[in-house]
């Protein structure tokens, strides 16, 4: 947009935009020194004033700084991402940029945020949701074997007709409280704004690596004619940035990625490779139940899978020997939605 | 001798009627409520195929099917993972770890029947021509 006129007279009119706005909004030099910062951001944030502070005394070192380092790549574009404050106590959502521009001596970084409650706890709404549904699948398994028994063999031994009448009787009382539970829970949870929008899973995965602080080249990305995976760009941005730690922490170095559709079109693999062994099912677990972040009532990886519809695991490559990868299959986008 | 089958759930309910159910099939079933049990139990009477919960308490029905697919012992035996989740995702997971097969619950008694009759007429243990 081309503004047709000097903003200058405006200058008093857009300092009060700048105060009024609900984001906490932060711009800082290049060495993430803050220049200025609104009233929100001091609210949030709870500073009185941001006089000589840095930016990774606000917010938590090692997840502001890689962004920091990613962002002086785009120039003037942003990325979204999930940053704890310093000491942990609440978790942001924020959009970083960074801005080189000709009209202004020296680069700046421009920071909005605001607390990251809707996000966080709409992913574990749903996932309540959606474990309240899955919980009544096993006591309606129970009632269907053992009804269907009855039935199949009327012939069985009087023992065996008790046992099964017992197992009917017993699930129906289980199924009836489930039941009733879910409904309580569907009265109790606010409906869920979906945070689901579709991104290149290249390009996701290419950011994720950059903002690892992988060398560029390292780890070659083959195999990606995805196209898009609906997904939480930001929580899946998180995941994998644990995954990718995590991987490194078990002495894995990654040599390949591959992003492609699986074979009935509903889901995009996205296979992280290396040489070796894979990992075992209880390592994978172990990750699994870690929270993302530090903020106390963090998803953790397992929340994220699920809210997905989603799952993880580790195998060896097929079709290349000596190699081993995690394996995580995503929702594949399409025009109005994900497929069901 | 008939093909052994070994049912691994944590729910009794459902193992009452797995039980009764592969009996009636002909099988000889053995019953393990957990991971560690059903390990056990595998290793000492080598089941043709092992009918596995995948949500055990841990190890998990997926850290077991590794764990067998990993013992040379025990590789050669058949694994039907019964679940009561049902995102495909799940499927591929639990294939991805060494299952033949994969049941979501609620099931059908005759699906699962011929299931195990499909995955037990590749064992060269059992014919029911034969039986």
């Amino acid at each position: 947009m081309t503004i047709p006129f000097s903003l200058a007279p405006l200058a008093e009119l857009l300092n009060d935009l700048f105060e009024q706005v609900r984001e906490g909004v932060i711009l800082s030099d290049a060495a993430g020194v803050v220049l200025a910062a609104n009233r929100s951001a001091g609210r949030q944030l709870d500073q009185a004033s941001f006089d000589s502070i840095a930016l990774d005394e606000l917010f938590d070192g090692p997840y502001l700084s890689r962004t920091l380092a990613y962002v002086q790549q785009s120039p003037g574009r942003a990325i979204d991402f999930l940053c704890p404050e310093r000491d942990g106590g609440h978790l942001f959502d924020c959009r970083l940029c960074w801005y080189r521009n000709s009209a202004v001596d020296s680069p700046f970084y421009l920071l909005t945020f605001s607390e990251a409650r809707y996000g966080g706890n709409s992913l574990l709404s749903d996932n309540r949701r959606c474990d309240s549904i899955e919980k009544l699948r096993g006591p309606l398994a129970n009632l269907k074997a053992a009804a269907e028994n009855l039935l199949a063999h009327p012939d069985m031994s009087p023992v065996m007709r008790s046992a099964f009448e017992n197992v009917i009787a017993q699930e129906s009382v289980g199924l009836t409280r489930t039941f009733a539970d879910l409904a309580n829970l569907c009265r109790e949870l606010p409906a869920g704004r979906s945070n689901l929008a579709p991104i290149n899973g290249a390009v996701l995965v290419g950011r994720v690596l950059a903002l690892a602080g992988s060398s560029p080249g390292v780890v070659r990305l083959g195999e990606c004619d995805s196209g898009d995976v609906l997904v939480d760009e930001r929580w899946l941005q998180q995941l994998l940035l644990s995954l990718y730690d995590f991987l490194v922490e078990h002495k894995i170095s990654l040599t390949e990625i591959h992003c492609y559709p699986e074979a009935t079109g509903r889901l995009i693999y996205l296979d992280l490779l290396w040489e070796g062994e894979p990992l075992n099912a209880a390592d994978i677990e172990e990750w699994r139940r870690l929270p993302l972040s530090r903020v106390a009532g963090s998803p953790t990886g397992a929340d994220i899978l699920r809210s997905h519809g989603s799952d993880l695991w580790s195998q060896g490559a097929e079709e290349k020997p000596g190699l081993a990868l995690v394996r995580l299959p995503l929702p594949l986008a399409w025009e109005g939605g994900a497929y069901g | 001798m008939p093909p052994k089958v070994l049912l691994v759930d944590d729910e009794p309910n459902i193992l009452l009627s797995l039980k009764f159910l592969m009996q009636k099939e002909g099988y000889e079933v053995l019953v393990a409520e957990n991971g560690d049990e059903a390990m056990a139990i595998a290793r000492q009477s080598l089941p043709d195929l092992v009918i596995l919960d995948v949500m055990l308490p841990t190890p998990n029905g997926y850290e077991v099917c590794q764990a067998m697919r990993a013992d040379p012992q025990l590789t050669g035996i058949h694994i039907l993972m019964l679940t009561a989740k049902s995102n495909p995702a799940e499927r591929e997971k639990g294939l991805a770890m060494g299952a033949d097969d994969y049941v979501s619950k609620p099931f059908s008694s005759r699906e699962l029947v011929d299931k195990v009759r499909v995955i037990l007429g590749s064992s060269p243990a059992f014919s029911r021509d034969g039986q």
